[in-house]
Protein backbone atom coordinates (compact mmCIF):
# COMPACT_ATOMS: atom_id res chain seq x y z
CA UNK A 1 0.00 0.00 0.00
CA UNK A 2 1.51 3.44 -0.92
CA UNK A 3 -0.81 6.14 0.74
CA UNK A 4 0.34 9.03 -1.10
CA UNK A 5 -1.28 11.52 -2.72
CA UNK A 6 0.92 13.29 -5.89
CA UNK A 7 2.49 16.32 -6.10
CA UNK A 8 4.09 17.08 -2.96
CA UNK A 9 6.41 14.96 -0.32
CA UNK A 10 3.97 12.99 1.88
CA UNK A 11 4.25 14.67 5.68
CA UNK A 12 6.40 12.77 8.62
CA UNK A 13 3.75 10.63 10.64
CA UNK A 14 3.70 11.48 14.24
CA UNK A 15 5.02 8.77 16.22
CA UNK A 16 2.69 7.34 19.37
CA UNK A 17 3.88 8.94 22.41
CA UNK A 18 5.98 7.53 25.42
CA UNK A 19 3.51 7.86 27.66
CA UNK A 20 0.62 6.80 25.83
CA UNK A 21 3.25 3.33 24.77
CA UNK A 22 3.40 3.00 28.35
CA UNK A 23 -0.42 3.52 29.32
CA UNK A 24 -1.33 1.06 26.70
CA UNK A 25 1.19 -1.46 28.26
CA UNK A 26 0.32 -1.43 31.76
CA UNK A 27 -3.34 -1.30 30.55
CA UNK A 28 -2.73 -4.19 28.61
CA UNK A 29 -0.54 -5.90 31.92
CA UNK A 30 -3.04 -5.50 34.22
CA UNK A 31 -6.15 -6.66 31.71
CA UNK A 32 -4.07 -9.86 31.10
CA UNK A 33 -4.02 -10.76 34.62
CA UNK A 34 -7.15 -9.20 35.75
CA UNK A 35 -8.96 -11.78 33.13
CA UNK A 36 -6.84 -15.03 33.99
CA UNK A 37 -7.45 -14.73 37.98
CA UNK A 38 -10.75 -13.22 37.57
CA UNK A 39 -13.59 -15.70 38.78
CA UNK A 40 -15.37 -18.59 36.95
CA UNK A 41 -18.70 -17.38 35.57
CA UNK A 42 -21.67 -19.74 37.46
CA UNK A 43 -25.38 -19.20 37.90
CA UNK A 44 -27.35 -18.58 41.02
CA UNK A 45 -26.91 -22.24 41.65
CA UNK A 46 -23.13 -22.19 41.62
CA UNK A 47 -23.00 -24.51 38.29
CA UNK A 48 -20.23 -23.12 36.09
CA UNK A 49 -22.22 -21.78 32.65
CA UNK A 50 -19.40 -22.09 30.45
CA UNK A 51 -16.57 -24.83 29.91
CA UNK A 52 -13.45 -25.89 31.96
CA UNK A 53 -15.95 -24.84 35.24
CA UNK A 54 -16.88 -21.17 33.81
CA UNK A 55 -13.51 -20.10 33.02
CA UNK A 56 -14.16 -21.03 29.10
CA UNK A 57 -15.80 -17.48 29.52
CA UNK A 58 -12.22 -15.49 29.43
CA UNK A 59 -11.96 -16.13 25.95
CA UNK A 60 -14.74 -13.02 25.49
CA UNK A 61 -11.45 -10.96 27.16
CA UNK A 62 -9.34 -11.33 23.82
CA UNK A 63 -12.13 -12.38 21.22
CA UNK A 64 -14.60 -9.10 22.05
CA UNK A 65 -12.06 -6.42 22.13
CA UNK A 66 -10.24 -7.69 18.78
CA UNK A 67 -13.97 -7.74 16.99
CA UNK A 68 -14.75 -4.25 18.55
CA UNK A 69 -11.23 -3.14 17.00
CA UNK A 70 -12.18 -4.38 13.37
CA UNK A 71 -15.42 -2.19 13.96
CA UNK A 72 -13.49 0.82 15.02
CA UNK A 73 -11.48 0.32 12.29
CA UNK A 74 -14.48 0.70 9.68
CA UNK A 75 -15.26 3.66 11.69
CA UNK A 76 -11.98 5.72 11.36
CA UNK A 77 -11.95 3.94 7.39
CA UNK A 78 -15.13 5.68 6.82
CA UNK A 79 -14.51 8.95 8.44
CA UNK A 80 -10.73 9.31 7.30
CA UNK A 81 -11.88 8.88 3.63
CA UNK A 82 -14.61 10.81 4.14
CA UNK A 83 -12.89 13.44 5.32
CA UNK A 84 -10.03 13.28 2.46
CA UNK A 85 -12.46 13.50 -0.16
CA UNK A 86 -13.44 16.76 1.12
CA UNK A 87 -9.77 17.58 1.62
CA UNK A 88 -8.70 16.41 -1.71
CA UNK A 89 -8.25 19.51 -3.78
CA UNK A 90 -6.00 20.56 -1.66
CA UNK A 91 -3.97 17.96 -2.29
CA UNK A 92 -1.00 18.53 0.69
CA UNK A 93 -0.24 17.48 4.16
CA UNK A 94 -4.05 17.36 5.67
CA UNK A 95 -5.15 15.36 2.55
CA UNK A 96 -2.00 12.89 2.70
CA UNK A 97 -2.88 12.17 6.43
CA UNK A 98 -6.78 11.74 6.29
CA UNK A 99 -5.75 9.17 2.93
CA UNK A 100 -3.15 7.48 5.07
CA UNK A 101 -4.86 7.16 8.13
CA UNK A 102 -8.03 5.68 6.42
CA UNK A 103 -5.64 2.92 4.27
CA UNK A 104 -3.86 1.85 7.65
CA UNK A 105 -7.17 1.72 9.67
CA UNK A 106 -8.36 -0.90 7.37
CA UNK A 107 -5.30 -2.87 6.95
CA UNK A 108 -4.88 -2.91 11.00
CA UNK A 109 -8.71 -3.83 11.35
CA UNK A 110 -8.06 -6.67 9.11
CA UNK A 111 -5.59 -7.87 11.31
CA UNK A 112 -7.67 -7.79 14.18
CA UNK A 113 -10.43 -8.88 12.23
CA UNK A 114 -8.57 -12.35 11.25
CA UNK A 115 -7.98 -12.67 15.00
CA UNK A 116 -11.43 -12.14 16.53
CA UNK A 117 -12.57 -14.76 14.17
CA UNK A 118 -9.17 -17.02 15.03
CA UNK A 119 -10.15 -16.37 18.76
CA UNK A 120 -14.32 -16.88 18.50
CA UNK A 121 -13.29 -20.40 16.41
CA UNK A 122 -12.05 -21.47 19.26
CA UNK A 123 -14.66 -20.45 21.88
CA UNK A 124 -17.14 -22.06 19.19
CA UNK A 125 -14.95 -25.08 19.84
CA UNK A 126 -15.15 -25.32 23.29
CA UNK A 127 -19.02 -24.10 24.44
CA UNK A 128 -20.64 -25.48 21.21
CA UNK A 129 -18.29 -28.53 20.05
CA UNK A 130 -17.12 -27.31 16.35
CA UNK A 131 -15.11 -24.72 15.30
CA UNK A 132 -16.99 -23.52 12.73
CA UNK A 133 -20.64 -24.05 11.62
CA UNK A 134 -21.71 -21.13 9.39
CA UNK A 135 -23.88 -19.44 12.41
CA UNK A 136 -25.12 -16.19 10.94
CA UNK A 137 -22.27 -14.49 12.81
CA UNK A 138 -19.82 -16.55 11.65
CA UNK A 139 -20.68 -15.93 8.02
CA UNK A 140 -21.42 -12.16 8.90
CA UNK A 141 -17.88 -12.08 9.85
CA UNK A 142 -16.44 -13.90 6.54
CA UNK A 143 -18.29 -11.15 4.57
CA UNK A 144 -16.75 -7.93 6.80
CA UNK A 145 -13.51 -10.13 6.04
CA UNK A 146 -14.05 -9.94 2.50
CA UNK A 147 -15.34 -6.31 2.68
CA UNK A 148 -11.57 -5.31 4.02
CA UNK A 149 -9.69 -7.49 1.89
CA UNK A 150 -11.04 -6.23 -0.92
CA UNK A 151 -10.21 -2.88 0.08
CA UNK A 152 -6.41 -3.81 -0.01
CA UNK A 153 -6.98 -5.46 -3.42
CA UNK A 154 -8.08 -2.48 -4.60
CA UNK A 155 -5.37 -0.65 -3.40
CA UNK A 156 -2.92 -2.90 -4.72
CA UNK A 157 -4.51 -2.58 -7.96
CA UNK A 158 -4.48 1.09 -8.92
CA UNK A 159 -1.36 2.60 -9.73
CA UNK A 160 -1.83 6.38 -9.80
CA UNK A 161 -1.81 7.43 -6.39
CA UNK A 162 -4.45 9.95 -6.56
CA UNK A 163 -7.18 8.16 -8.09
CA UNK A 164 -5.99 4.93 -5.66
CA UNK A 165 -6.64 7.69 -2.72
CA UNK A 166 -10.30 8.46 -4.40
CA UNK A 167 -11.40 5.35 -5.12
CA UNK A 168 -10.40 3.70 -2.48
CA UNK A 169 -11.92 6.12 0.18
CA UNK A 170 -15.22 5.70 -2.08
CA UNK A 171 -14.82 2.00 -1.77
CA UNK A 172 -14.39 2.52 2.28
CA UNK A 173 -18.00 4.99 2.28
CA UNK A 174 -19.48 2.64 0.20
CA UNK A 175 -18.50 -0.89 2.03
CA UNK A 176 -18.73 0.30 5.75
CA UNK A 177 -22.72 0.17 4.93
CA UNK A 178 -22.57 -3.18 4.01
CA UNK A 179 -20.76 -4.24 7.06
CA UNK A 180 -21.89 -2.39 9.74
CA UNK A 181 -25.76 -4.20 8.73
CA UNK A 182 -23.53 -7.34 8.56
CA UNK A 183 -22.44 -6.86 12.55
CA UNK A 184 -24.68 -5.23 14.10
CA UNK A 185 -28.52 -6.17 12.25
CA UNK A 186 -27.83 -9.57 10.22
CA UNK A 187 -27.25 -11.84 13.63
CA UNK A 188 -30.16 -9.70 15.63
CA UNK A 189 -32.95 -10.45 13.12
CA UNK A 190 -35.84 -12.09 14.77
CA UNK A 191 -35.72 -14.93 12.08
CA UNK A 192 -32.25 -15.74 12.05
CA UNK A 193 -30.81 -18.35 14.78
CA UNK A 194 -27.39 -18.14 16.36
CA UNK A 195 -25.61 -19.53 18.61
CA UNK A 196 -24.49 -16.04 19.50
CA UNK A 197 -27.58 -15.27 21.48
CA UNK A 198 -26.18 -16.37 24.63
CA UNK A 199 -23.26 -14.95 24.28
CA UNK A 200 -24.07 -11.96 23.24
CA UNK A 201 -26.71 -11.73 26.23
CA UNK A 202 -23.71 -12.25 28.35
CA UNK A 203 -21.55 -9.33 26.92
CA UNK A 204 -23.81 -6.50 25.72
CA UNK A 205 -26.56 -7.47 27.29
CA UNK A 206 -25.30 -6.82 30.45
CA UNK A 207 -24.79 -10.55 31.49
CA UNK A 208 -21.71 -9.99 32.72
CA UNK A 209 -20.76 -9.77 36.35
CA UNK A 210 -18.85 -6.80 37.64
CA UNK A 211 -15.79 -8.08 37.43
CA UNK A 212 -15.99 -9.15 34.28
CA UNK A 213 -17.51 -5.50 33.33
CA UNK A 214 -14.54 -3.90 34.90
CA UNK A 215 -11.91 -6.23 32.99
CA UNK A 216 -13.79 -5.32 29.87
CA UNK A 217 -15.01 -2.15 29.77
CA UNK A 218 -11.97 -0.63 32.28
CA UNK A 219 -9.12 -2.72 31.24
CA UNK A 220 -9.12 -4.82 28.01
CA UNK A 221 -11.33 -2.60 25.91
CA UNK A 222 -9.06 0.60 26.91
CA UNK A 223 -6.14 -1.48 25.97
CA UNK A 224 -6.81 -2.59 22.72
CA UNK A 225 -7.80 0.51 21.30
CA UNK A 226 -4.36 1.93 22.09
CA UNK A 227 -2.85 -0.59 20.55
CA UNK A 228 -4.77 0.29 17.70
CA UNK A 229 -4.45 3.72 17.38
CA UNK A 230 -0.47 2.59 18.21
CA UNK A 231 -0.73 0.51 15.29
CA UNK A 232 -2.60 2.57 13.40
CA UNK A 233 0.02 5.57 13.51
CA UNK A 234 3.25 3.39 12.61
CA UNK A 235 1.24 1.97 9.28
CA UNK A 236 1.00 5.46 8.35
CA UNK A 237 4.98 5.98 9.55
CA UNK A 238 5.60 3.06 7.00
CA UNK A 239 3.40 4.34 4.25
CA UNK A 240 5.49 8.41 4.63
CA UNK A 241 8.60 6.41 4.41
CA UNK A 242 7.71 4.33 1.53
CA UNK A 243 6.64 7.54 0.08
CA UNK A 244 9.05 9.78 0.77
CA UNK A 245 11.73 6.92 -0.12
CA UNK A 246 10.13 6.81 -3.69
CA UNK A 247 7.45 9.03 -4.44
CA UNK A 248 6.40 7.30 -7.21
CA UNK A 249 7.59 3.64 -6.26
CA UNK A 250 4.04 1.68 -7.05
CA UNK A 251 4.20 3.60 -10.59
CA UNK A 252 7.72 2.37 -11.00
CA UNK A 253 7.07 -1.07 -9.92
CA UNK A 254 4.14 -1.55 -12.10
CA UNK A 255 6.24 0.00 -15.24
CA UNK A 256 8.57 -2.85 -14.81
CA UNK A 257 6.05 -5.50 -14.13
CA UNK A 258 4.50 -4.78 -17.74
CA UNK A 259 8.11 -4.64 -19.20
CA UNK A 260 8.70 -7.87 -17.81
CA UNK A 261 5.24 -9.51 -18.63
CA UNK B 1 -7.72 -24.88 30.25
CA UNK B 2 -5.69 -25.16 27.34
CA UNK B 3 -7.73 -22.55 25.50
CA UNK B 4 -7.19 -19.43 28.23
CA UNK B 5 -3.52 -20.01 27.01
CA UNK B 6 -3.33 -20.64 23.54
CA UNK B 7 -6.32 -17.55 22.84
CA UNK B 8 -3.80 -14.97 24.34
CA UNK B 9 -1.10 -16.43 22.47
CA UNK B 10 -2.97 -16.40 19.08
CA UNK B 11 -3.36 -12.45 19.95
CA UNK B 12 0.28 -11.86 20.36
CA UNK B 13 1.78 -13.66 17.92
CA UNK B 14 -1.06 -12.62 15.33
CA UNK B 15 0.11 -8.79 15.87
CA UNK B 16 3.60 -9.96 15.81
CA UNK B 17 3.66 -11.33 12.64
CA UNK B 18 2.20 -7.90 11.29
CA UNK B 19 4.88 -5.84 13.08
CA UNK B 20 7.39 -7.96 11.56
CA UNK B 21 5.71 -7.29 7.76
CA UNK B 22 5.59 -3.44 8.89
CA UNK B 23 9.36 -3.89 9.60
CA UNK B 24 10.04 -5.55 6.70
CA UNK B 25 8.57 -3.07 4.62
CA UNK B 26 10.46 -0.34 6.55
CA UNK B 27 13.50 -2.30 5.89
CA UNK B 28 12.70 -2.41 1.98
CA UNK B 29 11.52 1.32 1.73
CA UNK B 30 15.17 2.04 3.14
CA UNK B 31 16.76 -0.06 0.63
CA UNK B 32 14.71 1.61 -2.52
CA UNK B 33 15.36 4.95 -1.06
CA UNK B 34 19.24 4.04 -0.58
CA UNK B 35 19.00 3.03 -4.19
CA UNK B 36 17.86 6.13 -5.77
CA UNK B 37 20.40 8.31 -4.17
CA UNK B 38 23.09 6.16 -5.68
CA UNK B 39 21.19 6.27 -9.03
Amino acid sequence: MTSGHDARKPPRARGFPIALQGAVGALMAAGIVAALTAEPVRNAAGQPTFTMGGHGAKVVFFHVPCAWMAVLAYLVGAVEAWRYLRSRRAAGRRAWLHDARSAAAMEVGLVFGVLATITGSIFSHNEWGVYWSWDPRQTSIVVVLLLFAGYLALRGAIEDPSAKARIASAYVLVAVVPAMFMIWVLPRLPDIATLHAGANQAVVGGGLGTEYRLVMYGLMLPAFAGLFAWLVGLRMRVAALEDRAVPDASNRRARADRELG
Amino acid sequence: MISLVVVPLIVWVGLFVYLVALDRRVARALAMSRREDDL
